[in-house]
């Protein structure tokens, strides 16, 4: 049983890597990717933020929105899987506006740093990624937790990765034409085709 | 069910989640913002110009009190 739980964590991690296999959270992943402090705080928000939404969007689909989930409420064969979209995102922006406030009041100095890609991981792919792979690949509560977490880690080790090559990169004598997005382009894509190096697993 | 009770019954689950949310978001803002009484100055005023409380943003509290300014992402 553990074993399942924590291929599931690997896979979600390295195999699956939201920002380098999927794509997802883009925006955020190149422009949070400057400093290595920032990156990682933001790291941490995204993996709080998808630890607790992916879980919560779990239950809302379990008890509330799939079909036959309202049984409990003697309202059988009710498919409100329609209402998924619109109720994911309220539990996302929720979590994210709670979040805000908790770094604005503990960790003033990250939340000054985010700006405004804080409140943006409301509408970061990636979150909202999370809960979309959660429904369609019909993991159970557990699971959902162990994926949000690993999904979360995963971006969060994409984005700590990146921004660490960035700081680097200041050092190099880069072409004119490639430096600032130009090489960060360049340098995602190498970085997404190292983690093809784990598609290949099977756990 | 006929389309129009699953259409109502939507309508009711989506305003009860909303709600829900929204409450648990008062709930949060009640405990996690500070509440204090600041003053504002605008340019060289030696008299405050407004006194409010702390919590809102700072384009939102000028163009509460008719002074507009232009933003990008809600004042952000």
């Amino acid at each position: 049983m553990l074993e399942h739980y924590l291929s599931l964590f690997i896979k979600s991690v390295f195999v699956e890597n939201m920002a380098l296999s999927f794509f997802l959270g883009m925006c955020t992943f190149l422009a949070i990717s400057k400093r290595l402090s920032t990156a990682l705080g933001l790291g941490f928000a995204v993996i709080a933020v998808q630890t607790i939404t992916v879980p919560l969007n779990n239950l809302l689909y379990q008890y509330v929105l799939k079909q036959n989930a309202l049984a409990w409420a003697g309202l059988p064969n009710i498919d409100m899987t329609f209402l998924g979209l619109l109720t994911y995102i309220g539990v996302i922006a929720t979590t994210v506006q709670i979040l805000e406030m908790m770094l604005d009041k503990y960790v003033p100095w990250l939340y000054h740093a985010l700006g405004i890609f804080l409140p943006l991981i409301t509408v970061n792919c990636a979150i909202l990624g999370g809960s979309l792979f959660m429904v369609e690949r019909n993991y159970t509560f557990a699971e959902s937790v162990v994926f949000g977490f690993g999904s979360g880690t995963g971006w969060a080790l994409a984005i700590v990765g990146m921004a660490g090559i960035r700081q680097r990169l200041k050092y190099s004598d880069v072409p004119e034409g490639l430096s600032g997005l130009g090489i960060t382009f360049i340098t995602a894509g190498l970085m997404a085709m190292a983690f093809m190096i784990f598609s290949g697993i099977e756990l | 069910m006929d389309n129009i009770h699953i259409i109502i019954l939507g309508m009711s689950l989506f305003t009860a989640i909303v709600s829900l949310l929204v409450s648990v978001i008062l709930l949060a803002k009640s405990r996690l913002e500070t509440h204090e009484e600041i003053d504002i100055y605008i340019n060289d005023d030696t008299t405050p110009k407004f006194h409010i409380a702390t919590g809102g943003k700072l384009l939102t509290v000028l163009a509460n009190n008719g002074i507009y300014l232009p933003s990008a992402s809600g004042s952000r």
